[in-house]
Formats: C-alpha cells, structure tokens, sequence
C-alpha cells in the first residue's frame, strides 16, 4: 500500500514548470466545465422563449436551489445574484473535483518511478482538492474578493474602519468620556484582531478543504487495501457526501465573508452616552 | 494491522519532517507557479460559468419570471374586466327587459286600440254596404214589380184583344183565361 502524500506528486515538467497530477484533474475538470457551459449556452440561445427542456431545465432546478440556500444568507435576491457567478463557480467547481476523485483510475492509474533508489507508484490523476495550492489559491481569491466588493458597496474609509478604527478612536477624543475612550480602544485593539482573523479565513479554508479531501483520499486507499471489493463502497458513498458537505461549506462560507463585507456596520457613536451606560449597568434582578 | 502501523509510520513521518523542517510550505507541496497555475484553473471556470451559464441562465429566468407575472397580472386584469362586464350586464340586461317589456306592453295597446279602430270601420263600411245592398234590392224589386205589372197588363190587352178577335165560345174563354193565366205565372 502506498499512501498518497500531503503534496501533489510531479508527473512531468514543462520548462522548469512542475505538472502535477493534481493539476491535470483541475484542468480536466476545467475543460468539463468549458463543454458545459458551451452546452447551456447553446441551449440557452436554442430554448429562448420556450419551456425549459434537458440538460438547461435540470441545471436551472440546480440554480433555483442554490439561489433558495444564498437568499437565506443574504436576504437579498439581488445580492443573492450579485454572489451567484463567484459562489457558484466555487461550489460547482469544488463538488465536481470532490466527485471526479472518486471516478476510477484517479489515484490508481499511474506509472511506477524509482526515486531515491525506492520504487514508487506515482498516479497520473489525483483529486484537484487534495492539492493545498488550489484550496489556497480559491481562497486567497475569496478574501480579496470579499474585501474589493466591501470597499466598492460602503467605500474604502468606511470599509477600513472595520479593522483599524481610527474614526472611533478619533471620535471618541473629540467627545471625551472614559467608558467612549474605553470602548474606542478596545474596539481599535478588535479590529486589530479582525485583520488577523482575515489570514485565519484563508488559512481555514483552504485547510479545511485540502484536509477533509486528502483525508478521504487515504482514508479509500487504506480501505481499498484491507479488501478491494465491496469494503470500499459505503466510504465511496461516504465520499459523495464530503463532497458535496465540503462544497457547500465552502461556498456558504463564501457567500458569508461576502455578505458580511458588504454590509455597512452601524457605528456605536450613534448611540447616546446615556444608552451606553444603560448598557454597562447590570440588569436589576428581582 | 500492519496497514494501520504504516499509516502512522508515516504520518509521524510526515509531522517529524514537519518538525525538523521548518519549511511547512514545502511539505505541503506549495509552489508559487502551481499556485498561480491553479487560480488560472479556477479562474477559466469561474469566466466560463458566469459568462456562459449564470448570466445567461438567470436573465432567462428573470425574463421568464416577470413573463409569468405580467401574465398573471393580465389574467386578473382580464378576470376583473369579465366580472366587471358580468355585472354590467346583468344590471342592462334587466333593464333592457323592463324596457322591452313596456315596449312590447305599449305596442300591444296601440295594436289593439287600431284593432278595435279597423274593426268599427270595417263594421261601419260593412253596414253600410248592406243597407245600400237592400236599397238596391229593394229598388230593383220594385222595378221588376213594375216592369211584371206593365207585361200583365200589356198580356192581358193582348190576350183581351185575341179573345174578342176569335169567336169566342164559353169553352174557349175558359181556355184562353187558363192560358193566359199560365203565361202570367
């Protein structure tokens, strides 16, 4: 048994550019995705003004459905439509590449290499998620995504003020009261917080996917090994449902981090110092 | 068993090159080139779905969305006229009945008012025919008496005359009278 490892093997080089099996899933599924949209595309173009027939009536449920599950969300169809191509992309993306992995032949077709004087068996395909390049690379995109769309729907001032609160503190000096001064500050130490906690995004993200993937990976190579019919079956079915989970995580996320930064945040300034100190005292208990 | 003992094997074997190297990028295979190489993937596929499929394929839901709503809206529309049209004409149609129904009422009286007009005149005109009709009956009665008594009389001058021109014997008077009695009936 040889289990996959955490990188994507090498299968051969173009230039001094390293193609791994990981990226010839990815492209393969890439240029799946290209004959399907071709294909809606000319179903689109051939059904306008008619009944949804095929392949475009079975796709449009599938996007009824996903808009349904974003609304929920953004509680805005227009954001929801807004989101669609970017979420939707990465949810139908990381699905079909969970799913793809499953297919036989990924992972067990390959070629055996000798390396470091050790025979081993490198596969030519292998799940595009088991790759962190790609999880990471999705949601590098994500984060800055989320982070452009903030500054163009409240403005970049306003935006930066989520994380470095400089108005508040500002604000806060301008109309002098300690609990105002207080709050300013932690709220400026918060948002200091908050900038970490947009690396943490990426980070588990891509950790996230790349893990429960690679996780499954193994976890059907070690059952492939103890008997090769039938033990694996119910963790292949277990398979299609990480897939499908692991997708939907991502892309709900997704659509959170969105909608999140393209809501404005009401400022604490609004209030009064009275609320404030309403809102310090302790509640009287009877 | 022994799969399970190289499962760990080489997870601690990973973790320990983990631990000697401090290098995290490179046990998880990150590279800048592949990195750059997978968001193109992913790239391609999110152009290609939005451009392809989500922008076409919402617009033609919308378009179909605000169809079926300006459809039934005209529906209603069409439901609310047809009603509104379903009161308008119970409500005419009743008095259009009323108004035929004194109409058809009003020209019955006439009728019969020109009825009973027509019949007097022709009552009228009729007596009158009858009343000159016995007039005339009456005239020409009277002149066909006069007319019979001026034949009498000339038979009997004539019959009168043959007489007293013949021998006349008591049996040929009777005979004569007799004739000339039957030649008057």
């Amino acid at each position: 048994m040889t289990l996959p490892p955490l990188s994507a093997e090498t299968i051969f080089y173009i230039g001094n550019f390293p193609v791994t099996n990981t990226l010839v899933n990815s492209a393969l599924t890439a240029v799946g995705f290209i004959i399907f949209g071709l294909v809606i595309k000319l179903a689109v173009g051939s059904q306008k003004n008619k009944a949804p027939r095929g392949v475009l009536n079975f796709f449009e449920s599938i996007l009824e459905v996903l808009l349904g599950y974003f609304d929920r969300v953004t509680r805005d169809r227009k954001k929801s439509l807004r989101f669609l191509p970017l979420v939707g992309s990465l949810f139908l993306f990381i699905l079909i590449s969970n799913w793809i992995g499953l297919l036989p032949g990924i992972g067990s077709i390959g070629l055996w290499e000798i390396k470091e004087g050790v025979r081993e068996f490198i596969p030519l395909f292998r799940p595009a998620n088991t790759d962190l390049n790609l999880t990471l690379a999705m949601a590098v995109l994500v984060v800055v995504t989320s982070h452009v769309l903030g500054i163009a729907a409240i403005g970049f001032f306003k935006y930066a003020n989520k994380f470095i609160k400089l108005g508040d503190l500002y604000k806060a000096i301008i109309h002098p009261s300690p609990v105002g001064i207080m709050t300013a500050v932690i709220e400026f130490f918060v948002g200091l917080l908050e900038v970490v906690s947009e690396v943490a995004k990426m980070v588990s993200l891509s950790l996230r996917l790349f893990g429960n993937v690679f996780a499954g990976e193994v976890l059907l190579t070690v059952m492939a090994s103890l008997m090769a019919y039938l033990v694996p079956l119910p963790f292949m079915g277990l398979e299609l449902l990480v897939g499908i989970v692991q997708a939907t995580v991502f892309a709900m996320l997704t659509l959170v981090y969105l909608t999140i930064a393209t809501t404005e945040v009401h400022e604490h300034n609004s209030k009064t110092h009275k609320e404030e100190l309403d809102l310090l005292e302790p509640t009287p208990t009877v | 068993m022994i799969i399970l003992q190289e499962l760990f094997i080489h997870t601690a074997h990973a973790a320990a090159e983990g631990g000697n190297s401090p290098d995290i990028a490179t046990m998880f295979g990150l590279n800048l080139k592949l990195f750059i190489a997978q968001l193109i993937n992913f790239g391609i596929v999110f152009l290609v779905l939005w451009k392809w499929v989500f922008t076409p394929v919402t617009r033609a839901l919308q378009a179909r969305t605000k169809k079926i709503e300006d459809s039934l809206q005209a529906a209603e529309t069409v439901t609310k006229e047809k009603e509104e049209f379903k009161k308008w004409k119970t409500a005419n149609m009743a008095e259009a009945r009323k108004e035929a129904a004194e109409i058809v009422e009003k020209s019955r009286g006439e009728a019969e008012v020109v009825r009973q007009e027509l019949l007097a005149k022709a009552k009228t005109e009729q007596e009158k025919l009858l009343a000159d009709g016995h007039t005339r009956l009456e005239q020409e009665q009277a002149q066909l008496l006069a007319s019979a008594r001026g034949q009498l009389a000339e038979l009997v001058v004539s019959a009168t005359e043959k007489i007293l021109r013949e021998k006349i014997t008591d049996k040929k008077d009777v005979e004569l009278a007799k004739e000339a009695l039957s030649a008057i009936q």
